[in-house]
């Protein structure tokens, strides 16, 4: 089923200034299936979903290569053209859904006022129709709640709420940026179990944005690691979660502990990333890495390394043979092991 | 239990005015022997931070005994709690605000060494920056200066520089990047050892809770539902709420199974500490309440490795 993907991110860059939030980042996710976009903090992760939604202030931020959203392409987009595309097409759902919600007006009002946006119906009919997604999330007494404010829902609730308003218009399109961060664990279940609801569903390309590769591994069927604004690694889950090539990638498994066993101890990445005012010649996560001796001469130092791969999978390694590495050394320090392997 | 170091006895905290009192904590009970690690876990609301704050005596408890090395802590006043301050003490969530951003690192931690001349201070700041990881030049540098990651090393420096037997740490690596978690966790891990300092380790994160602690205490709206060993709370839950919460926890082993574990879905969010339910307070989410849940709330039962708090358990 790999049709022509819905969207399609080519060769993506966004500077603030001087700054690169993100560099050369290419992904595309068609309709029915969950992409996550994982990094830590500064790794550009949210600013190329800003990108994807057309979100950033032309005026201090510059966008090369490009995206396109169901054949249209984002860069460069009209101001006019691009609010007709966000809501309708596309849609996004945020981490904080206290902030992203007006507190003055109810959560009926700000449903029903996004539909009408994107559909010339009456007033009644978009009531009706906001009353009709809020219960298709979950909300119980979905007709009831549509004159209560956000204060009057709870943080899981509101999360729905989002969620509702996002997908009034039926979005092709669905980002969801942190979705389930700022909730608990049963809630942040109840969120995840939504989402892939509504994509077998509606059968919409989804991409989520999270540092919690356990969320990865529930939810998405592809998986981009980023690291200092560039994919260093991507591929199915499975794959990249399974047996990474990338030692990020392995850095992150091992300094995660998981809830099923009890790791004798974490093996965690040294240092803290890169200032992106600053970046590090080379590869970017050579200053942190265990393996640029290996590697041989200054490479790791002085060369970026493509992104490459067979199949699905690329990463961008200098390492030689990263799967035996991975085997042979990564694996044995993860538990009892199994618990990563294919 | 030996060497007991901290016996809280049916601690209660109430906030708020008669008519909307917030029943944060409602009669906790726990200990923990010397050089040990207890995690509390729960959802947000539960009562697991107010019980660090009680245990520091940054609160003070509406009623309830809190046994330290055998003196009642609960209710002394600020003036003979102080040698008890130096002996406890609390690494928080957020280095961003719990560090004084115009003072240097030198003058925060320094602020914390027991009195001494100026010259012992200083040597023994640069002491604490080294055994916390950090470089003990960097003494005259003020917060800003410093990564997420290396301002919560300041804190534990500041928290280390008195001596103490216990550290609640609250949160102290989930505002914090994964790839710096795991530096933090092994740091409170080793200081632990090297020091002999007990941990009350309060955290939402279960694999965080499981890699840290010896005994794990699992609260739901201001009560205690189970305590064991981590072991058995981990391998043998049996509270239902602590089955939900670990169900729940998104882990990894999908990616080795293809196939989504079995998930207790809970419905509903956590009800109000304004007005908790009659009886077992979870019941009014759990899939096993029946008549006896609304009436009678079910105590704590077991053996001394773990107990639990339902009718159904």
């Amino acid at each position: 089923m790999t049709t022509t993907p819905y969207l399609a991110v080519r060769d993506l860059t966004v500077a603030f200034g001087d700054v690169r939030a993100v560099s050369d980042l290419s992904y595309a996710v068609p309709l029915g299936r969950t992409l996550a976009i994982v990094g830590e903090s500064g790794s550009g992760k949210s600013a190329a979903a800003l990108a994807v939604m057309g979100l950033h202030d032309p005026a201090t931020t510059r966008i090369t290569g490009s995206v396109t959203v169901g054949g249209a392409e984002v860069v460069g987009m009209a101001p006019a053209e691009l609010r007709a595309l966000r809501g309708s097409r596309a849609a996004m759902v945020f981490q904080d859904p206290q902030s992203a919600l007006h507190p003055y007006f109810t959560v009926g009002a700000q449903i029903a006022e996004a539909y009408r946006a994107h559909n010339a119906v009456s007033r009644r009919a978009a009531r009706a129709h906001a009353a009709d997604v809020l219960g298709r999330v979950g909300i119980p007494a979905a007709r009831r709640r549509l004159d209560d404010y956000p204060h009057q829902f709870s943080g899981g609730m509101r999360q729905r709420v989002m969620i509702a308003m996002a997908l009034v218009n039926d979005p092709k399109l669905l980002i969801a940026d942190e979705p389930t961060t700022a909730l608990d664990v049963t809630v942040q279940a109840q969120i995840l179990d939504l989402i892939a609801d509504l994509r077998r569903e509606f059968g919409s390309a989804v991409v989520v944005i999270t540092h919690d590769l356990g969320v990865v591994a529930e939810i998405a069927d592809d998986v981009l690691v980023m690291y200092a604004g560039r994919c260093v690694e991507r591929g199915p889950t499975r794959t990249v979660l399974g047996a990474p090539a990338h030692p990020y990638t392995w850095g992150l498994l091992e300094s995660i502990p998981v809830v099923a066993e009890k790791p004798a101890r974490l093996r965690p990445i040294p240092g803290s990333p890169p200032n992106p005012r600053t970046p590090p010649t080379g590869c970017a996560f050579h200053p942190r890495c265990r393996y640029p001796e290996r590697v041989g001469d200054t490479a790791c130092r002085d060369r970026m390394p493509e992104l490459t791969g067979d199949g699905d999978r690329l990463s961008r390694c200098h390492l030689p043979r990263p799967d035996q590495v991975f085997r042979a050394e990564v694996l044995p320090l993860l538990g009892t092991g199994d618990q990563h392997v294919r | 239990m030996s060497d007991e170091l901290l016996r809280v006895e049916d601690v209660v905290k109430h906030f708020g005015p008669r008519r909307e009192r917030v029943r944060a904590v409602d009669g906790v009970s726990l200990e923990l022997a010397e050089g040990q690690t207890l995690g509390l876990v729960g959802e947000s609301g539960c009562g697991k931070s107010t019980l660090g704050r009680l245990v520091t005596r940054l609160l003070a408890p509406t009623s309830g005994r809190i046994h330290y090395r055998g003196t009642d802590i609960a209710r002394l006043t600020e003036r003979r709690l102080r040698p008890f301050r130096s002996d406890i003490q609390m690494v928080f969530q957020d280095p961003y605000l719990s560090l004084n951003p115009r003072h240097t690192v030198g003058a925060i931690i320094g602020a914390a060494v027991a009195r001494s001349g100026e010259r012992e201070t200083r040597t023994r700041v640069r002491e604490l920056l080294e055994v916390v990881g950090l470089d003990a030049d960097h003494v005259d540098r003020y917060p800003h200066e410093f990564s997420g990651g290396q301002r919560q090393r300041v804190g534990i420096a500041r928290a280390l520089a008195t001596r103490p037997r216990l550290i609640v740490a609250d949160e102290p690596v989930s505002a914090l990047d994964v790839s710096i978690q795991a530096q933090i966790m092994n740091l409170l891990q080793d200081l632990r050892r090297e020091f002999g300092i007990a941990v009350l380790f309060v955290a939402h994160d279960l694999g965080v809770v499981r890699y840290f602690c010896d005994r794990v205490t699992v609260m739901y709206l201001g009560k205690v539902v189970e305590t064991g060993t981590a072991q058995e709370i981990y391998t043998r839950p049996r509270h239902p709420y602590t089955q939900a919460l670990l169900s729940a926890a998104p882990d990894l082993s999908v990616v080795r199974t293809g196939t989504p574990r079995p998930r207790i879905r809970l419905t509903g969010d956590v009800p109000s500490p304004v007005d908790p339910p009659s009886g077992c307070r979870f019941r009014t989410r759990c899939w096993k309440a029946d008549d006896l849940c609304a009436v009678e709330e079910p105590a704590l039962t077991g053996t001394d490795e773990h107990v639990a708090a339902c009718h159904h358990a």
